[in-house]
């Protein structure tokens, strides 16, 4: 500490580790705040049309639509060290039968960046799913399908968290045992323009 | 050019040596702790980055620049001249 130059040295050299310090008990304090997000949905309108990729493209594919409500309710995931919360809507299906080998399908349908608590109230009626949904197949195959209902908390400093609320068709959460939530969470695909599959027909 | 030297440098004695580093470390501890707890209580992150940002930026000032304060307690050095220089014995 005898010259100027050691000074500013010595005492910013101090402040980088205070500031770690601030920034780990910063990170830490999350802990303290245990979020109880809740969720219903609501299926409407769910459709498959088949569609080409690209106007230039030849191969036809599945398309799945769909409409849906959503309440949720993720302002408590809301605290000081919060920076924003991106929430997402899944669509999850395996497929039924040897026709497809790709067993676990994953799609995001929709998805909202929340910036402040107040943004985090959700109340959706009748909303169209944001992205086009089509199997890597080209054909969905009538599968059994569930939609799940999940966040990322992006704090200021510290991890990156996830969460998820995951129900079955009758409102019942599978995942995550969060309460109050109702609706129509799982369905199965429809067949495309909504013809009734061949293997019915037989049987009648 | 000497005094432009000289404030460059900044030195101080030893015992502003000693009072330097303790109040640094001091504000600084202080700082942080206020930070936090002020940012904690008002739940907002942004009082904790200004907070602490400014009791950094006082605090170099305060510890920086070579204070009076920092200058009480001179080293005396003892007179030239004053003690006798034993002469090399020659082996």
């Amino acid at each position: 500490m005898h010259s100027t130059a050691v000074r500013i040295q010595n005492a910013f050299g101090f402040f980088t580790t205070i500031a770690f310090f601030v920034a780990a008990l910063t990170a830490l304090s999350t802990i303290l705040y245990p979020a109880n997000p809740s969720a219903s949905i609501n299926l409407r309108n769910i459709k498959v049309r088949t569609g080409r990729p690209h106007y230039t493209s030849t191969k036809s594919q599945e398309y799945l639509l769909l409409n849906f409500d959503l309440d949720a309710d993720l302002s408590s995931l809301f605290n000081w060290n919060t920076k924003q919360v991106f929430a997402y809507l899944t669509v999850i299906y395996g497929s039924s039968g040897t026709a497809n080998k790709h067993t676990e399908n994953e799609m995001v349908l929709w998805d909202a960046i929340l910036p402040s608590a107040n943004a985090a109230k959700l109340h959706l009626v009748n909303e169209q799913a944001k992205y086009k949904v089509n199997d890597i197949s080209g054909k969905f195959l009538e599968s059994n399908a569930t939609l799940r209902f999940e966040w990322n908390v992006q704090p200021h400093v510290g991890a990156l968290c996830w969460g998820s609320i995951e129900a079955d068709s009758e409102g019942n959460v599978l995942s995550q045992a969060e309460k109050g939530k109702r609706g129509k969470w799982s369905f199965q695909i429809p067949p495309a323009w909504g013809k009734k599959p061949a293997t019915k027909k037989a049987a009648a | 050019m000497d005094a432009l030297q000289n404030l460059i440098d900044g030195f101080i004695d030893f015992e502003g040596q000693k009072r330097a580093e303790q109040l640094c470390n001091v504000l600084l501890v202080l700082t942080g702790v206020i930070a936090y707890v002020v940012g904690f209580v008002l739940q907002d992150l942004t009082y904790t980055v200004y907070i602490g940002l400014g009791g950094t930026a006082l605090t170099m000032l305060a510890v920086v620049p070579p204070w009076p304060a920092f200058k009480k307690n001179p080293v005396t050095w003892l007179p030239a001249g004053t003690t006798e220089v034993e002469e090399k014995k020659e082996q």
